[in-house]
């Protein structure tokens, strides 16, 4: 998996705004205006948090109408369960090995009680 | 040796991994607890954990780098001891870090979890991770993004076959 991918989901959901954001288009497409009315911020703020959410490609923005309504993107979001996926294959790894390390030091120390 | 005798489930945004492993719980505490220990199997055989440094107390740090196959290919990472119980219980918040220790706040942190029980002389081990972005996980669920969690199993007895092959 592409890590620079994740780490960029990553950064564009850090922020509790671009969270909300992304909740409010789980109920369709929506305009920067619609977007900003819950937030009291200005539309150049929004705008700005649009872009990082567009760079992360959780967001759609229609070329064609004026408005460039906004739509979620989610395929990135798979790559963080992915992500948990790669977590715990790591955990199981290392607990293979574990099993393994834990056969040498107890075969050590009845050795080492024989001697 | 290499049967999967490992347990997963997820809840949210927490994952539980369980395994019983042939070693009384006070040595899969300090297997868990000291870096002589740890280096020996922390991390996926091609990525060992090549540097580790511990002050084991509550508040202590865990800072370990584990190093890949490519040149340059390293991830840094630095725990805080939460909760010590010896020998049933380490608790610990993990995260990316760099290699002063410098937490990388664009990457989740883990809240980690581990359990050691007696079972017959042996040890199940019980370790839970929560994922401290709740609500990005939240998000995944509501998405209908996870799956194949069940059909992961196949890929992993590849993936373990292949790491425990290099012996």
């Amino acid at each position: 998996m592409p890590t620079d991918q994740l780490s960029t989901t990553f950064a564009a959901l850090a922020d509790p705004t671009r969270r909300a954001i992304l909740a409010s288009l789980t109920t369709g497409e929506k305009t920067v205006s619609d977007l900003a009315e819950p937030f009291d911020m200005t539309m150049p703020a929004i705008t700005k948090h649009l872009k990082v959410l567009e760079k992360a490609q959780l967001i759609e923005r229609s070329k064609q109408a004026q408005y460039r309504p906004c739509k979620l993107h989610p395929e990135p979001l798979k790559d963080i369960d992915e992500w948990m996926e790669q977590y715990r294959r790591f955990f199981e790894a290392s607990f293979d090995r574990l099993d393994d390390y834990l056969t040498k030091l107890q075969t050590k120390e009845k050795n080492d009680d024989n001697d | 040796m290499t049967t999967t005798k490992t347990n997963v489930e997820t809840k949210g945004n927490t994952l539980i991994i369980e395994r019983i492993f042939e070693a009384p719980p006070s040595l899969m505490f300090d297997v868990w607890s000291d870096c002589k220990h740890l280096k020996h199997w922390w991390g996926p055989k091609e990525w060992p954990m090549d540097e580790c440094e511990i002050d084991f107390r509550v508040g202590g740090t865990w800072h370990f780098c584990l190093r890949g196959p490519n040149e340059g290919d390293e991830s840094w990472g630095i725990a805080v001891y939460k909760e010590i119980n010896k020998p049933k219980k380490i608790v610990y918040q993990d995260n990316f870090s760099d290699k002063d220790g410098d937490i990388n706040e664009e990457m989740p942190g883990m809240l980690v979890t581990v359990e050691f029980h007696d079972y017959q002389g042996k040890t199940r081990v019980t370790s839970t991770t929560l994922f401290d972005t709740p609500e990005t996980r939240k998000k995944v669920v509501e998405m209908g993004a996870v799956e194949g969690m069940s059909s992961s199993m196949e890929r992993l007895d590849d993936y373990l076959e292949l790491i425990t092959s290099t012996d």
